[in-house]
C-alpha cells in the first residue's frame, strides 16, 4: 500500500508540474481537454487519497473527484474575487496546490 | 456498520460468470433499444403529460427488460460489475431520454447557469449586486474553469448533465450506504430505487446537483473515517452521579472512541470534509444548512467522533453569510418562518399536468412507506442502523426555516431519498427469518421486485419528465432566443411570456429579464395584463423586447397561470397596439417591440 501511494504521490507531483507548463503552450484542442480534465478533477484528489490511505479503488476515486471538484471551485472563486481570475492561472495554481500536497507526501514517507 | 448486521450478513456467495452474462446482455440490449426509440421522437412534446406519452413502446419494453436484468442480476451471485453496469444503463435509459430525443438542453434554469458562467469568465470577477447568484458563485466560477480551460462546449456539458450528476450521486450513495450493510444486493437496490424514485429533476447543469455530490461524499467520509462508538456512556452516567446535570450531560456527549484507529486518517478525513463544506458554502444556499443538521445529528447520537465539526460548519455558513453573501442578505434574509403551502401552488392547471403532479407524489409516498416497512423490519431483525434514519431526517426542519417557498418540499425529498431509498431496499429484499411465511415471501420476491420496480420506472418518466410541453425546447424556439438577443440594444428590457424561456444563457449581466408572469396576475384580462407591461416598459424607459413562444402559451396554459385564449387575446391587443412592432416570427416564437408613448398620449 505505501509503495502503491508514493508512486500516486510521485505522478500528482510530476503532473502537477508538467500539465500545466504543456497547457501553456497551446496544445492540440484534445490534448488541452485531457490535460485539463487531469488537472482540475483529477490531480487534487489523488494527492489527497495519498494522505488519506484509502485502500480501495472505489472510495479513492470517489473522495478523489469530490476533492478535486471542491479545490477547483475553491481556486476559481477565490482568483474571481481577487480579481486576477484567468483559465491559466486558475490551472496553474490548482496543479500547483495538488503537487506540493504531493511532494509533502512523498518527504514524509521518506522520512518514515 | 453495526456488529448484529456483520453477524447477520449472507455468506460470501461464489460467483459464477455464467450468470453475469444474461444480465449484461439484457441490460445492454434494453439500453441500445431505449436510445434508439427515445432518438424518434420528435419535437414539440404536445401532450400534457409530457414526455412518457410520446414515447414508443419499444421504450418502455426496454425499461421493463432492464429491471428485469436487473433482479436476475440481485437475484443470482455475480460480479459487482454487474449491478454497477445496470445502473449505468438504468441512467443513460432514464436521465439520457431526452438529450436522445434533441439536442437542447432542458429547462430554463440550465440555460441560465450557462449565462452566469459567461458572465464570470468574461468579466474575470465577481460582482455581488448582480442577483444571488454572484454571492454563491463556487459552482458558476468552477464551470467557468472547466468549460474554458478544457475547451468543451457548455451546450454539451449542459446537455448531458443529468447523466454525470446522477452517476455522481450514486458512485457517492454507493460507497456511503455500504457503510450501513454489508449486504450488497440491499445497497444496489437502494441505488436503483433512488434511480426511479428521483424526478425531482435537481440534476440538471445546477449548484444544486454539484453540492450534492460534495454533500454525499462528505457524508461518506463521516460515516467511513469518522464514525465513532458511543461506549461506556451508561457507566459514565453512574459513575458521574456527583457531578452536576451539565457536567454528566457533557460527559455523556464526550463518551465515545473513534472506529478509525489512525489519527492522521481521522485528520485528513476531517480536512477533507470542511474542504468540501467550504466548497458547498461557496456554491449553495441550503446544502451547507443540511450537511450542519446532518454532522449535528451524527455528533448528538455519539457516531461521529469530532464532536466540535458541527461548530465549524456553523461558523463557515456564518462567514460566508456575513462577507461574501453580505451583498444579497442585505435585502433578502435567507432565513426565514415562512410555512411552505400544504399543497404547491401550481396545483391548479391542465388536467395531464395535474395527473403528472399525483404520479410525482405517488412514487414518493411508495419509495415512503416501503422505506417505513424496510424500518421495521430491520428493527425486529435488531439490525438496524440509526444513522441512515437520522440522516434520512437530517433535511426535515428546513421545511419550517427557508426562502424556497413549497420547492423546499422538493429539495428536502432529495436529500432524504438515498436514505429513504436504503431503507425501502430492506422492505425489497428477503429476510433472514427462518419462518414459513418469510420463506414464501423470498419465493415471491423476484417477482414483487419486478412488479415494483417496473412500475416505478414508468411512472418515473412520467413524473420526470412530465413537464416536457414547457420545459423542452424547439429549434425554432432556440433561434427566436437567438434573434432576441440579436435584436436588443445594450441594457435594454426583454419580457417573455412565462417561465421556462431559453434565454439568459448570455448578456446575463447586461439586460433585465421579466416575464409576463411576473407582472400580470392569474385571471387577469388581456387588456388589464397588457395596461401592466405597458406600464412597465414606460417606467424602464425605453423601447423593450417582448418574446411569445409556444413554450410560454403552454406553461402559463397548464400552470394556472393564464388561459389558451387570454394568452391568445393578450397577443392580438399587442398586435393591433401602436406601440407594438412586430419584428421577428417563425412557427414557434414571436418578437415585439414595444414602445409605448407617454401616459395619455397617442396609442
Amino acid at each position: 500500500m505505501r509503495t502503491t501511494t508514493q508512486q500516486i504521490a510521485a505522478l500528482t507531483a510530476g503532473l502537477g508540474v508538467v500539465a500545466p507548463v504543456l497547457l501553456l503552450t497551446h496544445p492540440p484542442a484534445a490534448l488541452r481537454m485531457v490535460l485539463a480534465l487531469v488537472v482540475l478533477l483529477v490531480l487534487p484528489g489523488c494527492a489527497a487519497i495519498c494522505w488519506l490511505r484509502v485502500a480501495d479503488l472505489f472510495p479513492a476515486a470517489v473522495v478523489a473527484l469530490a476533492t478535486s471538484i471542491a479545490v477547483t471551485i475553491l481556486v476559481s472563486t477565490a482568483l474571481l474575487y481577487l480579481g486576477i481570475w484567468t483559465w491559466q492561472l486558475s490551472v496553474t495554481v490548482v496543479s500547483a496546490l495538488a503537487a506540493l500536497a504531493a511532494a509533502a507526501q512523498l518527504t514524509r514517507g521518506r522520512a518514515a | 456498520m453495526t456488529d448484529t448486521l456483520v453477524a447477520q450478513s449472507p455468506p460470501a456467495p461464489v460467483v459464477q460468470k455464467r450468470h453475469s452474462i444474461a444480465p449484461i446482455l439484457l441490460g445492454l440490449g434494453a439500453t441500445v433499444v431505449a436510445m434508439i426509440s427515445a432518438s424518434h421522437v420528435q419535437t414539440p412534446v404536445t401532450d400534457d403529460l409530457g414526455l412518457g406519452a410520446w414515447l414508443p413502446a419499444a421504450y418502455w419494453l426496454a425499461l421493463v427488460v432492464l429491471t428485469a436484468a436487473f433482479v436476475l442480476a440481485l437475484r443470482r451471485p455475480s460480479s459487482p460489475w454487474v449491478p454497477a453496469l445496470l445502473l449505468g444503463c438504468l441512467v443513460v435509459s432514464l436521465y439520457g431520454a431526452a438529450a436522445f430525443v434533441t439536442d437542447i438542453p432542458r429547462t430554463e434554469t440550465a440555460w441560465r447557469h450557462l449565462g452566469i458562467a459567461d458572465v464570470l469568465a468574461r468579466t474575470h470577477h465577481i460582482d455581488p449586486r448582480i442577483d444571488a447568484y454572484f454571492n454563491w458563485p463556487g459552482f458558476f466560477a468552477g464551470l467557468a474553469l472547466l468549460t474554458k480551460a478544457t475547451g468543451i462546449s457548455p451546450l454539451l456539458v449542459a446537455l448531458w448533465a443529468p447523466v454525470w450528476n446522477v452517476l455522481l450521486w450514486l458512485a457517492a450513495m454507493g460507497w456511503l450506504l455500504r457503510a450501513f450493510t454489508s449486504d450488497m444486493r440491499r445497497v444496489w437496490l437502494a441505488l436503483w430505487l433512488f434511480s426511479l424514485g428521483n424526478w425531482i429533476d435537481q440534476d440538471y447543469l445546477s449548484p444544486q446537483a454539484s453540492t450534492f455530490f460534495l454533500h454525499l461524499v462528505a457524508l461518506g467520509l463521516l460515516v467511513h473515517f469518522l464514525d465513532a462508538r458511543p461506549t461506556g456512556w451508561r457507566a459514565r452516567l453512574r459513575g458521574a452521579v456527583d457531578a452536576g446535570p451539565l457536567r454528566r450531560l457533557w460527559q455523556v456527549l464526550l463518551s465515545r472512541v473513534p472506529v478509525t484507529a489512525s489519527a492522521q486518517v481521522r485528520v485528513v478525513a476531517l480536512i477533507l470534509v470542511m474542504l468540501l463544506a467550504v466548497a458547498i458554502t461557496a456554491s449553495h444556499q441550503l446544502t451547507p444548512f443540511v450537511l450542519l443538521l446532518s454532522v449535528t445529528l451524527l455528533v448528538l447520537a455519539g457516531r461521529c467522533w469530532s464532536i466540535g465539526l458541527p461548530v465549524i460548519l456553523a461558523l463557515v455558513i456564518a462567514v460566508w453569510l456575513a462577507y461574501p453573501a453580505s451583498t444579497y442578505l442585505a435585502a433578502h434574509p435567507v432565513i426565514s418562518t415562512s410555512v411552505p403551502d400544504p399543497i404547491p401552488p401550481s396545483l391548479s392547471g391542465s388536467l395531464g399536468h395535474e395527473r403528472v403532479l399525483m404520479i410525482r407524489a405517488l412514487v414518493i409516498v411508495v419509495i415512503g412507506l416501503l422505506a417505513v416497512v424496510g424500518l421495521v423490519r430491520d428493527r425486529r431483525a435488531r439490525s438496524l442502523d440509526l444513522r441512515p434514519v437520522l440522516l434520512g431526517m437530517a433535511p426535515l426542519p428546513l421545511l419550517v426555516a427557508n426562502s424556497y417557498g413549497g420547492e423546499i418540499l422538493m429539495r428536502v425529498t432529495l436529500f432524504w431519498l438515498p436514505f429513504g431509498a436504503f431503507l425501502a431496499a430492506g422492505a425489497l429484499l428477503p429476510s433472514a427469518h427462518p419462518r414459513r411465511l418469510v420463506r414464501l415471501r423470498r419465493a415471491s420476491q423476484p417477482v414483487v421486485l419486478l412488479l415494483v420496480c417496473s412500475a416505478l420506472a414508468v411512472a418515473s418518466v412520467f413524473a420526470r419528465y412530465g413537464n416536457a410541453r414547457f420545459d423542452m425546447f424547439t429549434s425554432r424556439e432556440m433561434a427566436a432566443s437567438a434573434a432576441l438577443y440579436r435584436l436588443a440594444a445594450p441594457g435594454q428590457l426583454l419580457l417573455s411570456g412565462a417561465h421556462p424561456t431559453p434565454w439568459s444563457y448570455r448578456e446575463y449581466d447586461q439586460h433585465t429579464l421579466v416575464t409576463l408572469t411576473d407582472v400580470c396576475t392569474p385571471g387577469q384580462s388581456a387588456d388589464a395584463c397588457f395596461a401592466l407591461v405597458r406600464d412597465l416598459v414606460r417606467k424602464d424607459g425605453g423601447p423593450a423586447l417582448l418574446m411569445l413562444s409556444r413554450v410560454n402559451r403552454a406553461s402559463m396554459r397548464m400552470q394556472g397561470d393564464m388561459l389558451s385564449s387570454t394568452f391568445s387575446a393578450l397577443e392580438d391587443r399587442i398586435r393591433a397596439s401602436a406601440d407594438a412592432t412586430k419584428v421577428y416570427a417563425n412557427r414557434d416564437a414571436r418578437i415585439y417591440r414595444l414602445t409605448p408613448g407617454p401616459i395619455g398620449g397617442a396609442r
